[in-house]
């Protein structure tokens, strides 16, 4: 596996299939079809493929589970079970037939938050033990195992800087970064890059931040105060000197690479506009645009409403494990606000979130319907940690109810009102202690809870239910509606209800297998190409797994090039067909057409002759209409998309050169073409195939060359 | 008549060395050093003695300047752009053909010839006066390649670098200027020191914030932790990354805060948007942790009243305005 190359693809390249996939997904499938086969169940390899995501969908929401019962309590982690069940963000990676890195990545990803929180709550080395294992099966997932390994540092700081620094962390981050490591650097995909690229050093530097603190602890334990002060002072001299130097060494090897050590998208999600500046293929990717609210909202649905009520519940009562929650849940908010891709990472921590704040207020809810009688409260054992305890005493002063002896709570967001404790109040519902609240605590602040009046508890139950119903509704709609349809059959509705049904892709690809030789290499933008290796079954130029920038860029440059250009460019890669996804006669809006600026800022990301004005009118829009520039009139991409367009629109819609996505008469309606001939166009026109001739026409070269030019002259 | 024929004879001779004779460029030399910059300011007594004429030794460069035009336009940054001329200049005068080229500025408010010589009407504009060029009282015709204008230079990396002035003043034409010296604060001797007590004090000004053991409330982070996510799923990044503005104005001239249709946004609506948000999850905090510790009961009630309300109202309005937005509605699918 590991050397496996493929030839049929990234032609004259191939590809070196073990260095740049993450193997996990394709383990994890095969594995599943090898054991199944292994207990004489006969299951095909594809039936094992569709369902993998599912499957691990399921895990996911086991995960789910335990990692909001370590933070907080089994009723709120089988709610969280239930939203990740089916947030739509996550069932678009989910559905069957989803055989996608996400789809096993996700749940690789709350397994190891799982298994890092139980460790952080256990201390026991076997927890530690599964989560170096769960680790690595995420590098082997996904590349956002480097989310991981810059939030769990994170985490590791921000538990030095609230003073919650104990062994049982020790033991849970210093194996996972040493061997996980090493466990990173076996897989080749990452290979070194897991110990030479910036976005690993967060870990190193908490690796030795811990290290460096727990020494302290122990030192100050051992010696006296005084000597303790005068070894740090002598250490702290030591440790600038060297700190300097090696902080200096450091910024030198950083700063030699132009990225300053960080991988394109990294860079992208430090600085939001990166990508768009300096990267196009990164940029290009719709997946990796920053989202709308709506998209919010959309993937996320009331979850979103509920998670900064899961922020504060989980800083109310501040425990390892729902400080790790908040700062998931920040970090992954933050990341999704700059790539939509994201939003998967987002979705498990908003569901985690949510589930604590709806558990927590439904638990208030209950307590208080249980015990409501009028005129009385009821109080509990509760208690607040040593953090709560700063607001204590501002808010009510007095426990009985007095009239205007409790000033109102300031903000109602963070200000804890704590009631001292006062043996006449009649009924006391104890409430669940949590095993994290220590006894000491427990003694000295307990708070008194009171009371809400059945009005507001039978409202809130009623809303709970409401919202939990329409989050059903909306998660059932949105994968019935958004992810239950193949991508690569299209349909539309009909009046009579029902559906109307493009299926130009498959029938294109079904073409090129059936009518073209074994051998023949096709060229297309490289969105196609995944789809043509499996459909077609013939080699490509470039594909999906976007490895060579500067080969995709060559497919840019011939796109965008003049037919004679492109016709050359195409000849030395070998290539016999070509083929462009063109949405004009249908409305189709993705076609490339739409996504032709991106070829030319790719193409010219590479060769610095494409230049991306060139193709803009100059006021700055991109358009194919009259007043189009001649590049673009020019350009293979425009050639190929409407050669013949004119008279078929004619036909079909009446109106002569009118492209249906554009929404405008196209600038150039007779378009020859003398370099590649047009072999196959789709029932719609969506898949256009063209074949480079061996030699171009004749004529160009004598007198229609010159006429066409006289043409275009007093055109 | 001998006398006669020798003063004729002088005075021919004194105004054909008036005429013919170069400038004496020890004075401007002298006028160049006294600069702060190396450009020289053009009164009308240096244009006659040191521009005017059928040619000079050297070229010469005059950079266009008018108090009013660059207070009332600070979008046009004239005052960078000088201060980068000012750079260029330095160079060439330190540099081994400091005598081919002089830097001049003409100023609206010291003299207006140059401009009307030059026929300069719009800023920004500098010009350059090739050695072999003809300059006399009248109006001077300069080649396309002589005058940077945004024309000519293009605006793309306006205000031109002085490293844009070298190109185009010397380096076409064979003069060669030093590097260009730009004062910073990196090449201070003092620097280091600087960043280093800076960098002590910042540690020991953390170290004592960190102390005071405010900065460890969760009421601060709660804060923070809620700011952040209110800034995230109001879209905030995409308002950044696209350049959206917080709203538009309509063709009546109204303020429109909100784009329909999935394509879009505007900073506005996603703004509310969080905030709607947070409001619905402080009002759910707000009762499950706070209304039950208030002691007063009437307020309790009350309070948590108003909490419910709150909720209640920002969750409906959330949904109308999404179904607003995207005309999104809840559909049973079963």
């Amino acid at each position: 596996m590991w050397n496996w190359f493929d030839d049929r693809t990234w032609y004259p390249l191939g590809r070196v299939i073990g260095g740049t996939v993450y193997p996990g997904l394709i383990f994890t499938a095969g594995s599943i079809y090898r054991i199944l086969h292994f207990f004489h169940i006969p299951i095909h390899v594809q039936e094992v493929c569709v369902l993998t995501a599912p499957l691990f969908s399921a895990f996911c929401a086991l995960a789910c589970y335990g990692l909001v019962s370590q933070a907080r309590s089994h009723g709120a982690g089988l709610l969280a079970a239930f939203f990740v069940a089916i947030v739509p963000s996550y069932i678009s990676r989910s559905v069957a037939g989803s055989f996608d890195n996400e789809g096993v990545a996700i749940f690789a990803l709350v397994n190891v938050f799982y298994w890092f929180v139980k460790t952080v709550n256990s201390g026991s080395l076997a927890d530690a033990v599964v989560l170096v294992a769960s680790y690595g099966y995420m590098v082997m997932s996904w590349g956002g195992y480097s989310f991981i390994i810059n939030l769990l540092p994170l985490y590791c700081l921000a538990c030095i800087f609230f003073g919650r620094l104990n062994g049982r962390l020790y033991v849970a981050f210093a194996p996972l970064v040493a061997l996980g490591t090493a466990i990173s650097c076996s897989i080749p995909v990452v290979g070194f890059n897991a110990v030479l690229m910036s976005e690993h050093f967060g870990a190193f530097f908490a690796f030795i931040v811990l290290h460096v603190a727990l020494l302290v602890s122990y030192v100050r334990r051992m010696l006296s105060t005084k000597h303790f002060v005068i070894l740090a002072s002598m250490v702290l001299t030591v440790a600038i000197a060297l700190g300097a130097l090696v902080a200096s060494v450091v910024v030198a090897y950083v700063a030699k690479s132009p990225t300053l050590g960080w991988t394109g998208r990294s860079m992208t999600l430090l600085d939001p506009t990166y990508a768009s500046r300096f990267v196009p293929i990164i940029a290009s990717v719709s997946e990796h645009q920053p989202p709308q609210w709506s998209s919010y909202i959309m993937d996320l649905h009331m979850l979103v409403m509920l998670a900064p009520a899961g922020i504060l519940a989980c800083l109310h009562r501040l425990t390892d494990a729902s400080l790790f929650l908040v700062l998931y849940g920040l970090t992954a908010v933050y990341f999704s606000g700059v790539m939509i891709r994201l939003m998967l990472v987002l979705a498990p921590a908003v569901c985690c979130l949510s589930a604590v704040a709806l558990s927590d207020l439904v638990y208030v809810l209950c307590g208080s319907m249980r015990c409501w009688k009028p005129r009385f409260a009821f109080s509990t054992a509760t208690t607040s940690d040593k953090a709560s305890g700063e607001g204590g005493g501002e808010g009510a002063s007095k426990a009985s109810p007095a009239p205007g002896a409790a000033s109102s709570p300031g903000a109602p967001s963070t200000k804890d009102v704590v009631a001292p404790s006062t043996p006449d109040e009649p009924t006391s519902v104890k409430k669940k202690t949590r095993s994290k609240v220590s006894a000491k605590a427990a003694a000295s602040e307990a708070s008194k809870l009171y009371a809400l009046p059945f009005l507001v508890c039978a409202t809130l139950l009623a809303m709970v239910l409401v919202i939990l119903g329409l989050y059903v509704v909306h998660c059932i709609h949105a994968s019935a509606d958004m992810y239950s349809s193949p991508s690569i059959v299209l349909q539309s509705p009909r009046r009579d209800g029902g559906y109307y049904v493009f299926d130009d892709f498959r029938e294109a690809y079904a073409w090129l297998r059936h009518n073209t030789h074994p051998d023949a290499k096709v060229a297309s933008w490289w969105d196609y190409g995944y789809q043509t290796t499996a459909m077609a079954n013939r080699t490509v130029i470039v594909d999906n797994n976007t490895w060579n920038t500067s080969h995709i860029a060559t497919v840019g440059r011939a796109m965008s090039s003049s037919e004679a250009k492109a016709w050359a460019i195409y000849r030395s890669l070998d290539v016999e067909y070509v083929f462009v996804v063109f949405g004009g006669l249908v409305g189709y809006p993705s076609d490339d057409i739409n996504k032709f600026l991106w070829m030319v800022r790719i193409g010219g990301g590479v060769y610095p002759e494409i230049k991306e004005p060139d193709y803009l009118t100059p006021e700055g829009d991109y358009r194919v209409d009259a007043r189009g520039t001649k590049t673009m009139l020019n350009s293979l991409m425009y050639k190929l998309s409407y050669y013949d367009f004119a008279e078929e629109s004619q036909l079909s819609t009446g109106q002569r050169g009118v492209d249906r996505v554009r929404g405008y008469p196209i600038g150039k309606l007779n378009v020859k073409l003398n370099y590649f001939e047009e072999v196959f166009t789709s029932q719609h026109w969506m898949m256009r195939i063209y074949r480079v001739r061996d030699r171009p026409l004749r004529d160009p070269t004598s007198r229609t060359g010159k006429k066409g030019k006289a043409a275009n002259r007093r055109g | 008549m001998s006398r006669v024929l020798l003063v004729s004879l002088l005075s021919v001779l004194t105004i054909f060395r008036l005429i013919s004779a170069s400038p004496d460029l020890s004075e401007l030399y002298a006028l160049r050093d006294q600069t702060r910059d190396a450009v020289v300011l053009l009164t009308d007594d240096v244009l006659t003695q040191y521009v005017m004429g059928r040619n000079r030794p050297y070229a010469v460069a005059i950079y266009f300047s008018a108090e009013q035009v660059s207070e009332g336009n600070p979008s046009l940054r004239l005052d960078d752009l000088r201060k980068e001329y000012g750079l260029a200049a330095k160079a060439f005068a330190k540099g081994s053909d400091s005598d081919k080229i002089f830097f001049f500025e003409a100023a609206l408010e010291t003299s207006q010839r140059p401009f009307a010589m030059m026929q300069v009407n719009s800023l920004p504009c500098v010009i350059r006066i090739p050695p072999g060029l003809h300059v006399s009282s009248s109006t001077v015709e300069l080649g396309r390649n002589d005058k940077m204008v945004p024309d000519t230079v293009g605006t793309h990396n306006y205000p031109w670098p002085a490293e844009t002035f070298v190109e185009f003043m010397g380096v076409r034409h064979g003069i060669k200027a030093a590097e260009i010296d730009r004062p910073s604060i990196y090449k201070s001797p003092i620097f280091p020191m600087l960043l280093l007590s800076g960098l002590v004090s910042l540690a020991y000004l953390a170290y004592k914030v960190y102390t005071l053991s405010l900065v460890q409330h969760p009421a601060l982070w709660a804060v923070l932790s809620l700011v952040v996510f209110w800034f995230s799923v109001s879209g905030g990044m995409y308002n950044i990354i696209r350049g959206v503005p917080f709203f538009i104005r309509d063709r009546k001239g109204n303020l429109q805060f909100f784009l329909t249709g999935r394509q879009g946004q505007l900073g506005a609506e996603g703004f509310t948007l969080g905030t709607l948000y947070l409001l619905v999850s402080c009002s759910i905090a707000f009762i499950t942790f706070l209304a039950p510790r208030i002691s007063n009961r009437i307020l309790r009630d009350t309070l948590s009243l108003i909490g419910t309300a709150v909720a209640a109202g920002s969750i409906y309005q959330t949904f109308m305005l999404w179904t607003m937005k995207t005309g999104y509605r809840h559909v049973l699918h079963v």
